[in-house]
């Protein structure tokens, strides 16, 4: 593995060798309104890499929040489809600085929204991204990716990775895309020392100790639908008001509503929206029927298809601890209390 | 990855003929779009229709002219995008993207005697398998097809299912739910007939194979009715992987993106629509 030191105030050259290769950055930082979000910048210092991760996903960059399906005209009986090709989908990118947990949410999306249907327009996304990991040093209070079996250090699913220490990264270039940006970094690669392997493992420690305590979860793997029926649920749902803002902040929730709007006659288009299941919409059928009509069934939804129907289905967990939809929470349900809640059933 | 096909996008086809089945049911000939394969597509299958400003529904085949390359749909005027779809002519084109679902396990089911129990416009989906009997003489063993509606108003295919009694190895029941005046037939729910409360043709189960071996029972309608089916079955000792089921929800991309058809750890646009019983007693219970 190659593995070299990137000074900071090096990076100056780092980030306008991307410019010259027509490749944006995409990373956390303040916007105009000082809120901390996920945006493009243009320079090093305009990354706020020392605060805790944005609220808002890193999905959005790859699966906007809403985006035009097709536009289609009517001519002469006839219609013309014409599929959207927005230039944020085809434009190269760099997600700058992404932690462990935000990464394996990309690498979940990847998985899921391939598959016997791709999604061909959120892959183009996926293909033109790549993806510059970092080790976490700020936990938020809500964070539990230990808990999801991701270590706060994980490179998994990054094609470079950074290691941050006070004036420098170690940096590993990984996989193949992340090669292909070695060319805008060598310039100032410099050689790294015997004692860098220390840093990762100084993080992991340090970073452990700030997060919340780890539920071993792995002896519930598999069963987790054995808490179906089992009161905790009620407990939580009584005071959730189906915002649905703990799936619109989720890294890793994929549902989304299709719908038209007509423009003129003649012309319209159809769009995609991210979607909820703790919306009674969501499942509501043209009869009136609506097999998860109480905010019970909704909640448990959530829960089931993070926990376990995602583990049958994918092998992996859909949650990586984040902890944005404890953040997000108006009414402060915490996931990992509910997780804790079905441990606790589960060996009544 | 990006070379792949985009699956959102509809094709079209053109609406060869439309007729009133009932105030609240069009049926629609449609002739298939030509890139479509439609000598793959299975009864119980489904499509996604598209009104353009409107939206998109996911609509059950029922029925598929093979050598004609058409497809019919019969469609309810239950919202927006249905009531716009019902506004369309002969002449238009309609958005389709399809076929979707696994369909009804044709190949398990040679040979068989087929009790398909219908409620209400349950049977448009039962129509495709009903179709496929007509088309392959003799494919089946024996078919008996048990229909309920609301009222006599609320009957659809009158005239298919005239054509449907000339069979020799079929056999149609009807029932109502309440007594009509000038209606002789049957009144009481469709699970009547499995349930023995019925003056006529009771003990269908029994009467057509005792030992039930060579029986598969093919059920859609709403979930009262699906419920109350499995429950009479259930008191029979039925075979729970005899019966299978066209499960109903609410879908949006019907390839398994969307997230709104997923039950528990199946999507019904890609796993369904067609459940065994047993497949369906593993689903959450909201099902
Ligand atoms: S469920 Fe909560 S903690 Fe898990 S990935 Fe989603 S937002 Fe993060
Ligand atoms: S954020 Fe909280 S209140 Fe809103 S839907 Fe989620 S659990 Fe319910
Ligand atoms: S209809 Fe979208 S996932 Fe099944």
């Amino acid at each position: 593995m190659d593995t070299n030191r990137i000074y900071k105030k090096d990076m100056v050259q780092v980030f306008s060798a991307l410019k010259k290769l027509n490749i944006s950055v995409i990373g956390q930082g303040f916007d105009e309104k000082q809120r901390l979000v996920f945006k493009k910048v243009s320079s090093f210092q305009e990354l706020a890499l020392d605060e805790i991760t944005p609220l808002q996903p890193v999905k959005s960059f790859l699966f906007p929040p809403t985006e035009k399906v097709f536009s289609y005209a009517k001519q002469d009986e006839k219609y013309q489809i014409t599929p959207e090709t927005s230039p944020e989908s085809s434009e190269k990118k760099v997600l700058f600085g992404l932690r462990p947990c935000d990464v394996h949410a990309i690498e979940y999306l990847k998985k899921f929204y391939d598959g016997h249907f791709p999604d061909q327009p959120i892959l183009r996304y996926l293909e033109n991204t790549i993806i510059i990991g970092i080790a976490c040093e700020h936990p938020s209070n809500a964070c539990f990716c230990t808990t999801m079996d991701i270590s706060p250090i994980s490179s998994t699913g990054a094609d470079v990775f950074l290691t941050p220490t006070e004036n420098f990264f170690v940096i590993e270039f990984l996989t193949e895309k992340g090669k292909s940006l070695q060319s805008a970094f060598s310039e100032v690669l410099k050689s790294s020392e015997a004692t860098d392997v220390q840093w990762k493992q100084n993080i992991e420690t340090e970073t452990s100790k700030k997060l919340l305590e780890k539920i071993e979860i792995n002896s519930i793997k598999g069963q987790i639908n054995k808490a179906y029926d089992k009161p905790l649920w009620k407990k939580y749902s009584d005071v959730c008001v189906a915002c649905g803002g703990c799936t619109f902040d989720c890294p890793t929730c994929t549902c989304f509503d299709m719908r038209d709007v007509m423009e003129s006659k003649k012309t319209g288009y159809r769009y995609r929206a991210w979607d909820s299941c703790s919306f009674a919409s969501f499942t509501l059928h043209a009869s009136g029927h609506n097999p998860r009509n109480t905010k019970m069934d909704r909640l448990r939804q959530r829960i089931m298809h993070k926990y376990h129907y995602t583990v049958t289905n994918m092998q992996t967990w859909s949650c990586t601890g984040c902890g944005r939809c404890v953040r997000v929470c108006p009414v402060g349900i915490n996931t990992r209390s509910i997780l804790k809640d079905i441990k606790e059933a589960l060996h009544e | 990855m990006s070379n792949q096909p985009n699956h959102y996008l509809p094709s079209f086809g053109k609406i060869l003929e439309i007729n009133q089945e009932n105030t609240l049911i069009k049926s629609f000939v449609v002739s298939a779009p030509d890139s479509m394969q439609t000598a793959q597509v299975v009864p119980g299958q489904f499509f996604q229709l598209s009104a353009l400003g409107y939206g998109e529904v996911p609509i059950s085949i029922s029925e598929i002219d093979y050598n004609k390359k058409t497809l019919l749909f019969c469609i309810a005027n239950t919202g927006a995008i249905t009531a716009k779809i019902h506004e369309m002519q002969p002449g238009d084109e309609i958005g389709i993207r399809g076929p979707y679902g696994n369909g009804f396990p044709i190949a398990a089911l040679k040979g068989k005697n087929i009790v398909v129990v219908a409620g209400g416009i349950g049977l448009v989906p039962l129509r495709s398998i009903i179709h496929y009997s007509l088309m392959n003489q003799g494919y089946f063993n024996y078919m008996e097809v048990l229909f309920g509606a609301k009222s006599t108003a609320d009957f659809i295919y009158r005239e298919e299912i005239k054509q449907w009694r000339l069979k020799p190895d079929t056999t149609i029941k009807v029932t109502i739910d309440n007594p009509e005046k000038d209606w002789n037939g049957n009144v009481g729910f469709v699970t009547n007939f499995l349930q023995d409360k019925c003056p006529d043709h009771s003990e269908v189960l029994y009467n057509i194979d005792p030992s039930f071996k060579n029986t598969v029972v093919l059920v859609v309608g709403p979930p009262v009715m699906y419920k109350n089916v499995f429950k009479a079955l259930e008191k029979i000792e039925f075979p729970d992987k005899q019966v299978f089921l066209s499960l109903e929800n609410h879908m949006k991309c019907g390839i398994g993106k969307c997230g709104h058809c997923n039950c528990g750890e199946k999507y019904v646009c890609l796993d369904g629509p067609i459940f065994s019983w047993l497949e369906m007693k593993s689903l959450p219970k909201e099902y």
